[in-house]
């Protein structure tokens, strides 16, 4: 759904995006992290076509945004990190005002009742959208940015500021349109929040991307173990080498992690294997791996040499 | 049909039935009780005082905010990603955020051609239609104003918009009184023209360029790729029509091709500092240029190109032909328009300033740029050639100073010189500061 190749772009004297290469597959959630600083907001807004990289190409529904902008503008959705809203005008008038804006003619009345009621604004369209709340608005900003129905909804830290209640109905929200086929991502350097919905990780640091991947919860193929063991810690590595299915093995004392692809069945069978080869296995468990260790994982592994 | 959507969003904020009741009461209130102690034409030219007050003053700070409003509420990113075409929102705009400004205008334009003595119906419908496209052409120009704001920070945006209305208002000032000066025709290429008549057309014909050019700066927001056609086609209409003012005949036609190329030149450079000067200079804008010239990417290429370039470049081919007219049979350098070999040194001098707006614009701060700019013009074109003049240092002085009309080959050594020495400062300053060390892939 999202195509980016050799993506340049520099401020004078720095160059924000170096080479940034990857693909995101439809109807996925995507986690666009990185720490602050690190290109985040200037890739999404090279991939809306807002600003004009140097060199490098980026395709979004089979459209070229760098030389198409305008017709990229059809299949995306924007959210900035400030939400741009009109604080004089009523939720009503932001949707409808969004929806033409962005070439919403056939059945405009439809689509204002159908994106008010996914984000619960039903009973507040003739509010004000400057009397709202940070919540409100922030769903407000989502319903102007998914009016027109894009087929890619890009977010930039979307739930900055917003109390749990909040971040959990967005979280609800991304999944539904998730369902809906809508493809979303969604940067944010706060990784507690992306991971109730991100099917993905994007990494993204010092402008370069450093690593791309699925999430363990939503990979049903790949899941991390731990074992414990109380000797024979070698033994243990030969064997676990020796298996294909087996990867990333890290050893920590008596405790060795590794990603084991597979099902359930698999995992009791390299169980059993493990104690049939004589290993001294004291827990065998399964970890659930959050974003936040994955994302620090593949720091950690980059700044190994 | 559907309205644009822009223009009803700021019908929507503009509009409201009180405001409209109020402001039509107080209008109406002024009008009576002047109407009461004064004589008629006091009326009508109160009317007319008020529609320059609202089309004009409130009217052009309308449509200026109209795009700072947008940048202020942060907006703009969704303005630009809208599907709206930049035609649809320049429109919109424009009309939309003076709805008011143009209400109350409309109402003392009614008024003016109701009360006003002393002119047949006709003259009034002139004086109405001046002063409308008057009003239009301020709207467009703070537009304009507000849309190169756009690319700096607040207190460039605030700084611009104060030197756009005092600009704007000087302009007008002397346009308006050059109405009442005088009623001798207006000769141009040969022909008589009524003055009224002519200027109210120049001014439409202005309006027109400059609403032109706010839906050109749009079409940049909007990520619209141009081409610098249009400026190089205004380059060529203010170079027509400031010609035909000094050609009473089309004949001898030597004559004439040497005013063209005066003007031309005059015209080009004049557009080019204040392209160069008012609109944002991307940094980075000749490492683009370099990138997609070497990957031979030339629609990005002319796409890339500062709209200053394009006048420059203009100027080059009047210098040319200024040059070439020096060499014509029957030239005589007593004619002011017979600019000749002069034509080299200020093409020089053109560069030579450019070069040091750019070797300022590669300095770490992107603040005042243009006034350290100008402070170093002053201080290297003026104030130190006066010093060095009245230390009897005549000759001295023609280092910063050469005589550009009586020795135009020494002159333009002199300021080549100048050029080298800017743009070699300016090509290091880029090289140490804007250019990366890692080359592209």
């Amino acid at each position: 759904m999202i195509d980016v190749q050799n993506l340049i772009f520099e401020y004078p004297g720095q160059r924000a995006l170096d080479d940034v290469s990857f693909s995101i597959e439809r109807d996925s959630v995507t986690a666009l992290v990185g720490p602050n600083g690190a290109g985040k907001t200037t890739l999404l807004r090279c991939l809306c076509g807002l600003e004009r990289p140097l060199s490098g190409s980026i395709v979004v529904d089979g459209i070229d945004v760098i030389e198409q902008p305008r017709r990229s503008h059809e299949r995306i959705g924007y959210l900035s990190d400030f939400f741009g809203l009109y604080d004089d005008l009523s939720i009503r008038q932001c949707l409808q005002y969004a929806a033409e804006a962005n070439g919403k003619i056939n059945g405009l009345n439809k689509s204002i009742t159908q994106t008010a009621e996914q984000l619960h604004l039903t009973d507040r369209m003739e509010q004000r959208v400057g009397e709202l709340s940070r919540g409100l608005r922030q769903r407000v900003a989502i319903g102007q940015a998914m009016i027109h129905n894009p087929r890619v909804l890009i977010l930039d830290e979307p739930a900055s500021g917003l109390d749990p209640e909040a971040r959990h109905n967005l979280a609800e929200l991304f999944k539904t349109l998730q369902a809906a086929g809508m493809t979303l991502l969604v940067s944010s350097h706060i990784l507690a929040e992306l991971e109730a919905y991100a099917s993905d990780m994007l990494v993204i640091r010092n402008g370069r991307i450093l690593e791309q991947r699925k999430l363990a919860s939503h990979a049903a193929s790949r899941r991390q173990i731990v074992i414990e063991i109380s000797s024979g810690m070698a033994h243990l590595h030969n064997l676990l080498d020796a298996r294909t299915d087996v990867q990333a093995i890290c050893t920590d004392g008596e405790t060795v992690t590794c990603e084991l692809s597979g099902d359930n069945t698999t995992q009791q069978l390299l169980l059993k294997y493990l104690v049939n080869e004589g290993v001294a296995v004291v827990n065998f468990s399964t970890v659930k791996r959050d974003l936040q260790r994955s994302y620090l994982e593949s720091i950690r592994a980059i700044s190994t040499p | 049909m559907r309205l644009n959507p822009e223009f009803r969003r700021n019908l929507w904020l503009e509009l409201s039935l009180h405001r409209m009741i109020l402001l039509g009461g107080a209008l109406a209130g002024v009008f009576v009780l002047v109407g009461v102690f004064s004589p008629r034409n006091v009326v009508a030219n109160v009317a007319l005082a008020t529609f320059v007050l609202a089309a004009m003053a409130w009217g052009s700070h309308r449509a200026g905010d109209s795009v700072l409003d947008e940048l202020r509420e942060r907006t703009w990113d969704a303005q630009r990603m809208s599907a709206l075409g930049p035609w649809s929102m320049t429109w919109g705009k424009l009309c939309g955020a003076t709805f008011i400004p143009w209400f109350v205008g409309v109402i003392s334009i009614g008024v003016y051609l109701f009360e006003r003595q002393g002119l047949t119906i006709l003259e009034r419908l002139q004086v109405v239609a001046a002063f409308t496209a008057g009003a239009v052409l301020v709207q467009a120009l703070s537009l304009i104003g507000a849309l190169i704001g756009t690319r700096f920070d607040k207190t460039a945006k605030s700084t611009l918009m104060s030197w756009a209305a005092v600009g704007t208002l000087g302009l007008l000032w002397s346009y308006f009184s050059f109405y009442y000066r005088s009623d001798d025709a207006i000769f141009w290429y040969g022909s008589a023209y009524d003055r009224f008549n002519f200027l109210t057309v120049s001014l439409f014909a202005l309006c027109a360029w400059v609403t032109f050019g706010a839906y050109r700066l749009m079409c940049t927001e909007l990520a619209v790729a141009t081409r610098p056609w249009a400026w190089t086609a205004f380059v060529l209409y203010l170079t027509i029509y400031f010609a035909g003012g000094f050609i009473p005949v089309l004949d001898p036609l030597s004559r004439s091709l040497s005013v063209f190329a005066a003007m031309g030149l005059v015209v080009s450079i004049g557009l080019t500092y204040i392209s160069a000067f008012a609109l944002y200079r991307d940094p980075l804008a000749f490492r683009r240029l370099k990138h997609y010239a070497e990957t031979g990417r030339w629609h990005r290429f002319l796409e890339a190109i500062p709209i200053w370039m394009a006048s420059l470049g203009a100027a080059a081919l009047f210098t040319i032909a200024c040059v070439a007219l020096h060499f014509m049979p029957h030239y005589s350098l007593q004619r002011i328009e017979n600019v000749g070999l002069t034509a080299v040194p200020i093409w020089f001098v053109t560069l030579t300033i450019l070069a040091l707006l750019y070797y300022f614009t590669y300095g770490g701060s992107n603040r005042r740029v243009e006034t350290t700019t100008i402070i170093c013009l002053v201080l290297l074109y003026w104030l130190l050639p006066v010093i060095i003049e009245s230390l009897g240092l005549v000759t001295l002085s023609w280092l910063f100073r050469p005589p550009m009309w009586d020795r135009p080959v020494l002159s333009a050594f002199i300021i080549g010189v100048h050029f080298l020495v800017a743009g070699t400062l300016c090509y290091r300053r880029y090289y140490a500061r804007i250019a990366p060390t890692i080359s592209l892939s």
